[in-house]
């Protein structure tokens, strides 16, 4: 099995022997994973040849007596703040026979994972973080060990069977030694191959335990070193002067220039392209001169207005914008089933734009030393933008390559997605290469809630048929902007903000094809004529068609600039679905729980989850009357909320359901919501969340349940509350919510006060792969608080946020008593 | 150069600053010219609570607290002061049991901003713990005027009420 990994290549520091286990972390060993119904964990075909190995297991003597046992594991997945990092560190540890205490995780660091051309192999993202590197780096732990088993075995002179390990520790009868003991100063390199060994499930004694995160003490302690935190001799501090729209291009120094630069502390204000910045010798005279007088320091020509956003619904449709569609689903004929279903559903759904609104703003920390480009940065893909802030460089300096830059990942606050992280590292790498030296960048509030891209607006068209309480027909047209604009080699490397303000443009729109904006569009439900139409839409226009085509400056935004956001189409897609599907069956007449049991027969994970969140919840299923008739005993709707005391006067309290299995293939979630409508404000409170949710093999219980009571939470602010505001070409809100003192208007999020009591059952699979957790308990969400306000209150509310002004309208325009 | 006299963490310092006026912001003077990292840049705009210190014992927002509201001798106490992993602060210890942060970024906030919520609990010489209810009205903002709000971002806030509660506990 020994093998000539490329460890050359690499820059490690062996003092003594070691064993070095390379794996390849890329799709194909995530498809492992999602082989759930044919393989066992660990096992499976190997990655074709030709693949980068980018993933490391070292295993070392602690010491340089040559004894202990030390692990390093280099691998390119970051810590987002998630727990994945103590997650993948279980897994190392529990098939090495060591213990959380021998490891040492090296991650994210450009010099130790060459990047990848692969976009979704560089990032950190998308749940794939256990699923695929998890099985990765078992795998590489596996071959690590059983050359640490044949080096045993000569060691003390026994057959490698007669060997047992524990604790990084082998034992042979009575005699025992380190890992690194039996290493000596060998150096094996090792990969694994088809028959690799992993150690069975049921041997398990780190996987599957609540450890604790092995990065929140020194969080609670003030001594993790995030982005923001990064210090370096001679570093200088940057802020960031924006253009007044996304559209808007440089017009020269404005009236308070001269003023700005006067500023004690203030270096210098300089500019290129539309790219303008202060720089100063503290943070807080940058901070200070930027917000005081930033409109006044440059004067910009304003550029063209977006799509006016009270206009999104329709023009997300029109024909001007949309440029790709196709059928992603296409089962029987939907369409003439549902012209002769006697039951015809007709509706449309609409998401806004959300933003992921990070704690902090961006902050990345950059130095040049004439050779080297470093860029501390909270990426979630280093390789990918070592690759893009190369290209940046090279337009100022054409010799420039990628071995040029050294990403070392430095977390920032949680991202949820891609955030300004990528915009800030490279605005910062590009201050650093003009200096000559080291320089923060540190995005403000305004800055990260208006220029950070956003998550797009969506629109859902929903057809349904009906032949008695059977669905005869489905179809969903869903209408989208780009899920990703990642930076990264080639064509992505425009999609930087700095890149843009310098000239560059955007990658080019997707293609068609599954997983951004159509991830979970289709539904799992076995119906016998259904149709997925997905309908992609532009965010900007290159006009170089156009007579008055400016070669000089020829992007135009039409949308706001629009990415991955936790779930990417999801949250929107699954919104619509499990509306839908709630108003199928309260027209059928069925229970919404037993109603989608009936379309996922064969589907047995699926039921057993839906089955746990209703026994959960005590779900009681409604009873209707006839069809679309019932009636609950607390709300005007037929809902089934039978639970607990009455509502309070001029209060409606009920219950919805929601399902998704996440991409269609991997973690199943059901979820039920119980909210109370006050009608006479619109004010929904979340009174319960009820979470069935199966991931397959749970890797840590608390950190997974961590990630779903925060995806529940994201779920309800996103629903209730969050929504982008923009006028012309620029975002409005640059604030946590209005304050006028500090001429703030806010894009307000959860509070304390707001959050639901939560209830979790988690379903653990040990003798099945383990998918992600980080996403897809979030899809439901929105379903679920809608079905529960239309069995509270009769009304179905089909546009996001369901703010109290959006609900008193809708309540009102039913006629709903009381509001 | 103006400078005043402090107490930073226990330790007697003189801190720095530019201005003829004292109108420089006390987080980043804090941050640069101390080497602490547990007030954290959030919004600059008093409105997310990241940047929470303890002045003279009350949580603060130091993002918008002008070096000219200082007075000689205040004491400022910051997470970096509070415990070290071998003597946690019972509010550290609570947090770590509970697990209650995810990125945890703005878990300074709520660790400081409800250190100085129960400490004017004590001087108003009530001693009985807090409900989830009463803590989550403060870390909501319902308590003050302007609100000031703590905000956590991944959803951590379950924990983090359980945590509090339980420091509460140990502390009252």
């Amino acid at each position: 099995m020994t093998t000539t990994a490329r460890v050359s290549r690499r820059k490690f520091l062996i003092g003594g022997g070691a064993v070095v286990a390379a794996a390849t972390l890329s799709a194909t060993l995530g498809e492992l994973g999602r082989a759930a119904a044919e393989s066992v964990v660990g096992s499976g075909s190997l990655p074709a040849a030709g693949e980068v190995d980018n993933q490391w297991v070292v295993v070392q003597a602690a010491n340089p007596h040559g004894t202990g046992t030390a692990i390093t594991v280099y691998t390119p997945k970051v810590e987002l703040g998630t727990g994945t990092e103590t997650a993948l560190q279980q897994i190392v540890a529990e098939e090495l026979y060591a213990t959380l205490t021998q490891l040492t995780w090296v991650q994210g660091d450009t010099d130790f994972d060459p990047p990848s051309d692969s976009a979704s192999e560089g990032y950190t993202a998308g749940s794939q973080t256990i699923y695929v590197e998890g099985v990765s780096l078992r795998l590489a732990a596996a071959a690590a060990f059983q050359e640490i088993l044949a080096l045993g075995a000569t060691y003390f002179g026994v057959p490698a069977s007669d060997l047992r390990a524990a604790n990084g520790v082998l034992y042979a009868g009575h005699r025992s030694a380190s890992y690194g003991q039996v290493i000596g100063g060998q150096v094996v390199t090792a990969a694994p191959t088809s028959t690799t060994p992993t150690k069975p499930y049921q041997q398990y004694t780190i996987v599957g335990q609540p450890v604790p995160r092995v990065d929140l003490p020194s969080k609670f302690f003030a001594q993790f070193t995030y982005s923001t935190d990064v210090r370096l001799p001679g570093m200088v501090y940057a802020r960031v002067v924006r253009p007044v729209g996304r559209n808007a291009t440089f017009a020269g120094w404005g009236a308070l220039y001269g003023l700005a630069l006067s500023y004690p502390g203030i270096i210098g204000i300089s500019q290129v392209g539309n790219f303008v910045y202060v720089l100063s010798s503290d943070e807080g005279t940058a901070a200070q001169v930027v917000t005081d007088f930033g409109s006044q320091i440059a004067d910009w020509t304003d550029g063209p207005a977006l799509i006016a956003e009270a206009s999104l619904p329709s023009a997300l449709q029109s024909d001007e914008y949309v440029y790709a569609s196709d059928d992603q689903v296409d089962v029987g004929n939907a369409a003439s089933a549902f012209a002769g279903a006697p039951v015809q559903l007709a509706a449309q759904y609409f998401t806004p734009f959300y933003m992921h609104g990070p704690m902090g703003g961006s902050a990345a920390v950059a130095t040049y030393d004439g050779t080297t480009l470093t860029v501390y940065s909270g990426t979630q893909g280093p390789g990918p933008l070592q690759a893009a802030i190369a290209a940046l460089i090279q337009t100022q300096d054409p010799g420039f390559g990628t071995d040029n830059v050294h990403v070392i990942y430095t977390e920032q606050p949680g991202c949820y997605g891609h955030d300004g992280a990528d915009d800030c590292s490279a605005e910062a790498a590009l201050i650093a290469y003009l200096i000559q030296g080291p320089v923060k960048v540190q995005w403000s509030r305004a800055d990260e809630h208006q220029w950070e891209p956003l998550s797009p607006a969506m629109v859902h068209l929903m057809q349904g048929g009906l032949d008695g309480d059977t669905v005869v027909s489905w179809q969903h047209d869903m209408y989208s902007p780009t899920h990703n604009s990642r930076p990264g080699a080639g064509a992505a490397a425009g999609n930087l903000l700095v890149s843009q303000y310098l000239g560059a443009t955007p990658a080019p729109m997707p293609q068609l094809g599954p997983n951004t904006a159509t991830r979970n569009a289709p539904v799992n439900y076995n119906f016998a004529n259904s149709r997925v139409g997905r309908h992609f839409v532009t965010s900007f226009t290159l006009q170089a068609d156009d007579a008055d085509f400016d070669a000089a400056s020829p992007l135009t935004w039409v949308l706001p600039r629009s990415t991955a956001l936790r779930s990417l189409g999801g949250f929107s897609n699954t919104f619509a679905n499990e509306s839908f599907m709630d108003e199928l069956a309260y027209a059928a007449g069925v229970d919404p729980v037993a109603f989608r049991i009936s379309y996922l027969q064969g589907n047995t994970r699926a039921i057993e989850a839906l089955a746990a969140v209703a026994l959960l919840a005590a779900w009681v299923p409604a009873q209707f009357e006839s069809p679309g008739a019932g009636a609950s005993p607390y709300g005007p709707g037929p809902g089934p909320y039978p639970l607990g005391p009455p509502p309070p006067a001029g209060h409606a309290v009920g219950r919805g359901v929601s399902f998704i299995q996440y991409e269609n293939d991997l973690t199943y979630v059901a979820t039920v919501a119980d909210v109370d409508v006050a009608l006479a404000t619109g004010v929904v409170s979340v009174l319960n969340v009820y979470v069935a949710h199966d991931c397959g093999l749970i890797i840590n219980p608390d950190g997974l349940e961590n990630q779903i009571q925060g995806n529940v939470i994201q779920g309800v602010s996103r629903t209730l509350i969050e929504q982008v505001n923009y006028v012309g070409d620029a975002v409005v809100q640059n604030g946590w919510y209005d304050y006028a003192p500090y001429y703030v208007t806010g894009y307000p999020v959860i509070q304390f006060d707001q959050v639901p009591n939560t209830r979790i059952a988690l379903l653990d699979h040990p003798d099945q792969p383990a998918w992600g957790a980080g996403e897809p308990a979030v899809l439901p969400m929105a379903g679920a608080l809608g079905n529960a306000i239309h069995a509270a209150t009769g009304v179905r509310i089909r546009s996001l946020p369901m703010t109290p002004t959006n609900v008193l309208a809708a309540l009102q325009a039913a006629n709903v008593p009381g509001a | 150069m103006a400078s005043v006299a402090l107490v930073v963490n226990g330790q007697d310092v003189s801190l720095t600053y530019n201005s003829s006026d004292g109108s420089e912001f006390l987080l980043y003077l804090l941050r640069e010219q101390f080497s602490l990292q547990g007030p954290r840049f959030g919004c600059g705009i008093s409105e997310c609570g990241c940047c929470t210190i303890l002045l003279n014992g009350a949580p603060v927002r130091s993002c918008v607290t002008k070096v000219s509201t200082l007075d000689a001798g205040d004491e400022i106490t910051t997470l970096d002061g509070i415990g070290t992993p071998q003597r946690p602060h019972p509010m550290q210890a609570a947090f770590i049991e509970h697990q209650a942060g995810q990125c945890a970024y703005c878990c300074n906030s709520m660790i400081m901003g409800a250190i100085g919520f129960l400490n004017q609990r004590i001087a108003d010489g009530n001693r009985s713990v807090p409900t989830q209810a009463e803590i989550a009205d403060f870390l909501s903002g319902n308590t003050t005027d302007p609100p000031l709000e703590y905000i956590c971002r991944c959803g951590a806030h379950l924990r983090i009420l359980a945590a509090i509660e339980d420091a509460a506990g140990r502390m009252l």
